[in-house]
C-alpha cells in the first residue's frame, strides 16, 4: 500500500482500512523477471489520551495519514471511545512513515497542558 | 468519564426517549442493536450529544458500542451512521476557526505566555506550520516594525521569534 491508501474515495467503511480495491501497483514485473510485491500487513495504532482534542486528532490525521476529515473524525471518536485506533494500514516502511509524523506533529496548541504527541505505535497484523 | 450524577441524569433522558423498559445502568444500552442504538442517538438533543457518546464510553463494553455506532459495517445503517457522524462532528469539533481577522498564534500563542519558554518550545511546530502571511501578521502585532519573511521562511521566522523571545 502506497502512501496515498488515505486519500478519500481509498477508504472502506472502517476508518483508516483500504478497501479491497486499492491493490498496490506491480511495481516489480518487468519482464520475465518479478519481484514480490510490497507486503501490506502493517498498520499504525493511534493511543488515547487526555492532552488533545478533537480538533487536534483530525488535523493531524488529515495531515498524517492523508485521510479524509470525516474518516479523521471517526479514528477520533474510536480512540476516544475505545482507547485506540488503526489510522493506517501499509507495508512496514509506509507505516513507520506515517507513524513518525504522528510523533513528530506536536503537542495541541488548544491546550495549555498539551506538551507532545499523541502516542502511535507500528504494528505487524 | 462521566460524573454520577450526569450519568443518572443521562440514562433518565435516554429512558424517556424510547418505548418500554428504560436504562438503569450503562450496559443496559447493550441490549440496544446497532440500529436501535443509532435510532436512538437520533432522538437525542445536540445540547446532550457529547454527553451521549461520553455515557457510551463509559460503559465497559465500549469497543462494541462504537462498532454498533458504526452500524455494524451493515450497509443498511450506512445513512444512519452517515447522519450520526456528520451532527456529532458539528457538535464536538471547534467552530473557532475562521472569522476573516482570525490569525490562530495570535490566540494560541498571546503574548503573556512570552516568559514560558517551555511552553513556547512546545509551540514551534504549530508555529511552522502557519502560512508566511499568518507568521509575518503575528510578529507584526507582537514585536515593533513590519515584518516581511517569504513564503517557505517558516524556519527563519521561527529563529527570528525565539530570538527576540531570549532578548525579553
Amino acid at each position: 500500500m502506497n502512501g496515498n491508501m488515505g486519500v478519500e474515495g481509498a477508504m472502506s467503511d472502517e476508518p483508516g482500512k483500504p478497501s479491497p480495491k486499492t491493490a498496490p501497483a506491480e511495481e516489480g514485473e518487468t519482464g520475465t523477471e518479478t519481484l514480490a510485491k510490497p507486503a501490506l500487513n502493517w498498520k499504525v495504532v493511534l493511543f488515547n489520551d487526555e492532552e488533545h482534542t478533537y480538533d487536534y486528532v483530525v488535523e493531524m490525521l488529515t495531515s498524517a495519514c492523508k485521510l479524509s476529515r470525516e474518516n479523521a473524525f471517526r479514528c477520533a471518536v474510536e480512540v476516544d471511545m475505545t482507547g485506540r485506533t488503526i489510522v493506517f494500514y501499509g507495508t512496514r516502511s509506509d507505516c513507520e512513515g506515517v507513524c513518525s509524523k504522528i510523533l513528530a506533529y506536536g503537542p495541541d496548541h488548544r491546550l495549555p497542558q498539551s506538551m507532545a504527541s499523541m502516542n502511535a505505535e507500528t504494528q505487524s497484523l | 468519564m462521566l460524573s454520577e450524577d450526569y450519568e443518572k441524569m443521562m440514562l433518565i433522558y435516554l429512558s424517556g426517549l424510547v418505548d418500554g423498559a428504560g436504562f438503569r445502568k450503562i450496559e443496559d444500552l447493550n441490549r440496544l442493536g446497532s440500529r436501535e442504538l443509532l435510532q436512538l442517538s437520533q432522538k437525542v438533543d445536540d445540547s446532550a450529544l457529547g454527553l451521549f457518546v461520553q455515557l457510551l464510553k463509559s460503559s465497559e463494553s465500549g469497543e462494541r458500542l462504537f462498532e454498533k455506532l458504526m452500524g455494524d459495517h451493515e450497509e443498511e445503517n450506512r445513512t444512519l451512521v452517515d447522519a450520526f457522524f456528520t451532527r456529532y462532528l458539528k457538535v464536538v469539533l471547534s467552530s473557532v476557526q475562521e472569522g476573516e481577522n482570525f490569525n490562530p498564534l495570535e490566540v494560541y500563542l498571546p503574548t503573556h505566555t512570552f516568559d514560558d519558554l517551555a511552553f513556547l518550545q512546545s509551540r514551534q511546530g504549530f508555529f511552522l506550520r502557519q502560512t508566511i502571511d499568518t507568521i509575518n501578521e503575528y510578529l507584526n502585532g507582537a514585536f515593533p516594525g513590519k515584518h516581511h519573511f517569504g513564503p517557505g521562511e517558516q524556519q527563519a521566522a521561527w529563529e527570528y521569534f525565539w530570538g527576540k523571545i531570549m532578548e525579553k
